[in-house]
């Protein structure tokens, strides 16, 4: 093979590589069911990634009493699907049923992994956990702790979430508003 | 000897004459002015590009507002792709179809090298995906090694070093590993890994340099573990059974595998080159299973006391540090003499500053106790030497002795 063939194997692999990720993931945002969660945000700083924020949901804890759950075992790391309910008037999802298997029909549903189980049960759902955003930002998200912080999340049909957008009151974050120090 | 003196002392012998001795000065003088200058410049370019890199790694980082400009996250990680795609190509055209600047077309190719690790840490940070960095990074290194085979470029071959560094460092931070024994296994596998590509002589010198950073962290990490344990058994025996008792196992899979595949490419390799080279061969298989078999007694505890640890891995160390030596000696190799002579001197500043805080007169007879141990050591092999040497020259006297005169066949027929 002559090195320019080489060289545009080489780049042909790495763009495959690139677009399938970003397509899969694009394709994730703009075909998911949008629904919105209550979070509680705090702001560290990764040395590859830049800053980001933490965020913490309501639904991260959920007392097993309070709801329908289909098999009453579960161990550290289990996949479980929680089916969430957007009825109320606020539309901030709420927890309704959580079950080992992915519900059927047209319900609405989150994936998540168990990450320890008492009464309560606590569940991490990756990929929705950190939100970066441009440097000196983060506090304005974290500042924002006694208003209403709210995650616009899409939820694919494996019910895999992908953030969206953040709210701040109801308005969209944008790091060209007030910046922190 | 510089080739100057070796000049004067070819004149002086005879062999060529003073004219000769003028042009070939001239010559060598000129030679060595344009290698500093492709050398200087090879730097200027490749630091430059190292700037630019890093550079781009912050721009992300920073998740400057200009990204904003971009509005979507497909823009944002398709512009940073197709830069990198782009200085790629035009590396490539500058260094083999153009040809008109080969050093700016590897600083391209460089860049690019870099740049598409930016590229996947911007991709994490567009989507907010919890792929971890140790996991961003392993991509980041399988993205770059096709490069390093391609080009052959040394600043590549060191900067995949790099990368594969960080790959562990980031594993190890992660608490994925036990710290202890995590680099002496990155160091193993690192070093056979260096040891193969030395079978294909296009590769040689990518092997060597993934040989001698192997080595590094072998080395360090033996000395560490040495200082370690044996502080440990001077100043708190207790605390330190302890320690040595919680099992480490192996448990983790990319450990397990890095151990599994280093004593597989070891085993391939001096089987293959047995033949060869047996005694250096025999000397090199005899170090490395003494550190995987150490690896393995860190990890599920099969020794039991601390003494015996700390005595062991004194041993180790001591047989790493003469096989240096001897290699260094064997193959004229100033770089393993200096580095086995480095390493020991810490090592006996070590222990010098162990005993001196607590023992001191412990200490004291350790060293007599070892000084004379290896000075008699010293006076057995320089006793076996002599007698090697005088059996070669009563060997040489016999080959030397005129042998018997056959007639041939002319004078038979006469």
């Amino acid at each position: 093979m002559k090195m320019k063939q080489v060289i545009l194997t080489v780049l042909a692999l790495w763009g495959i590589g690139i677009l399938t990720i970003v397509v899969s993931q694009e394709q994730h945002l703009a075909s998911g069911k949008e629904v919105l969660l209550k979070t509680v945000p705090v702001d560290p700083r990764d040395l590859f990634k830049g800053d980001y924020v933490t965020l913490s949901y309501d639904i991260n804890a959920i007392d097993l009493r309070k709801i329908t759950v289909d098999k009453p075992s579960f161990k550290e790391g289990d996949l479980v699907f929680v089916t969430l309910d957007t009825t109320d008037s606020t539309h901030i999802a709420k927890p309704i049923k959580f079950s080992h298997t992915a519900p059927k029909g047209d319900l609405l549903f989150i994936q998540g992994k168990v990450n320890y189980s008492t009464e309560i049960m606590h569940i991490t759902y990756e990929d929705i956990e950190r939100y970066y955003v441009p440097e000196g930002t983060g506090g304005v998200i974290e500042q924002a702790r006694g208003k209403s912080v709210l995650v616009k999340v899409a939820l694919n049909s494996e019910g895999k979430p992908l953030i969206k957008q953040v709210l701040i009151d109801g308005k969209p974050f944008s790091p060209s508003i007030p910046r922190t120090n | 000897m510089k080739p100057e003196k070796q000049l004067t002392r070819w004149h002086e012998a005879g062999i060529i004459n003073a004219e000769q001795v003028e042009l070939l000065k001239h010559d060598l003088k000129q030679q060595a002015e344009t290698s500093y200058r492709k050398n200087m410049l090879a730097t200027i370019f490749t630091i430059g590009g190292l700037l630019v890199a890093t550079g781009g790694f912050l721009f992300v980082a920073a998740n400057s507002w200009i990204w904003e400009l971009f509005n979507s996250g497909l823009l944002k990680v398709g512009g940073l792709s197709l830069l990198t795609f782009g200085l790629y190509y035009l590396g490539y055209y500058l260094k083999y179809e153009k040809k008109s600047a080969p050093k700016l077309g590897e600083t391209f190719i460089l860049i690019a090298s870099l740049l598409i690790g930016a590229t996947y840490f911007l991709i994490v940070q567009t989507y907010n995906l919890s792929i971890s960095n140790d996991l961003t990074l392993l991509a980041w290194l399988f993205s770059m090694l096709p490069l390093v085979y391609i080009h052959r470029l040394k600043t590549l071959t060191v900067i995949s070093t790099c990368i594969f560094t960080a790959w562990q460092l980031a594993l190890t931070l992660s608490g994925a590993f036990d710290y202890v024994s995590q680099f002496l296994v990155y160091g193993l596998f690192f070093y056979s890994f260096g040891s193969c590509h030395t079978l294909f002589p296009k590769f040689s010198e990518i092997g060597l340099t993934y040989k001698n950073t192997g080595l590094f962290f072998v080395i360090s990490n033996l000395l560490w573990l040495t200082l370690l344990y044996l502080g440990q058994l001077i100043y708190s025996p207790d605390q330190g059974q302890i320690y040595l008792n919680q099992s480490r196992e192996l448990q983790q899979t990319v450990q397990g595998s890095l151990l599994l595949i280093t004593s597989c490419l070891l085993a391939g390799f001096y089987f293959y080159k047995q033949c060869q080279q047996k005694q250096l061969i025999k000397i090199e298989v005899g170090v490395i299973s003494q550190i995987i078999l150490s690896v393995l007694i860190l990890s599920y505890n099969l020794v039991g006391s601390l003494t015996g640890v700390s005595l062991w891995f004194t041993m180790v160390f001591g047989s790493l540090i003469f096989g240096l030596f001897h290699l260094g000696f064997k193959r004229e190799n100033l770089v393993a003499v200096n580095l086995a002579t480095t390493y020991l001197m810490l090592f006996l500043i070590g222990v010098y500053i162990i005993f001196a805080s607590k023992n001191m007169s412990m200490g004291a007879s350790v060293f007599v106790v070892g000084g004379f141990l290896l000075m008699g050591i010293g006076w057995f092999i320089e006793k076996k030497r002599r007698a090697l040497t005088k059996a070669m020259v009563e060997k040489q006297q016999t080959l030397i002795t005129p042998p018997v005169e056959v007639p041939s066949k002319e004078e038979e027929e006469a």
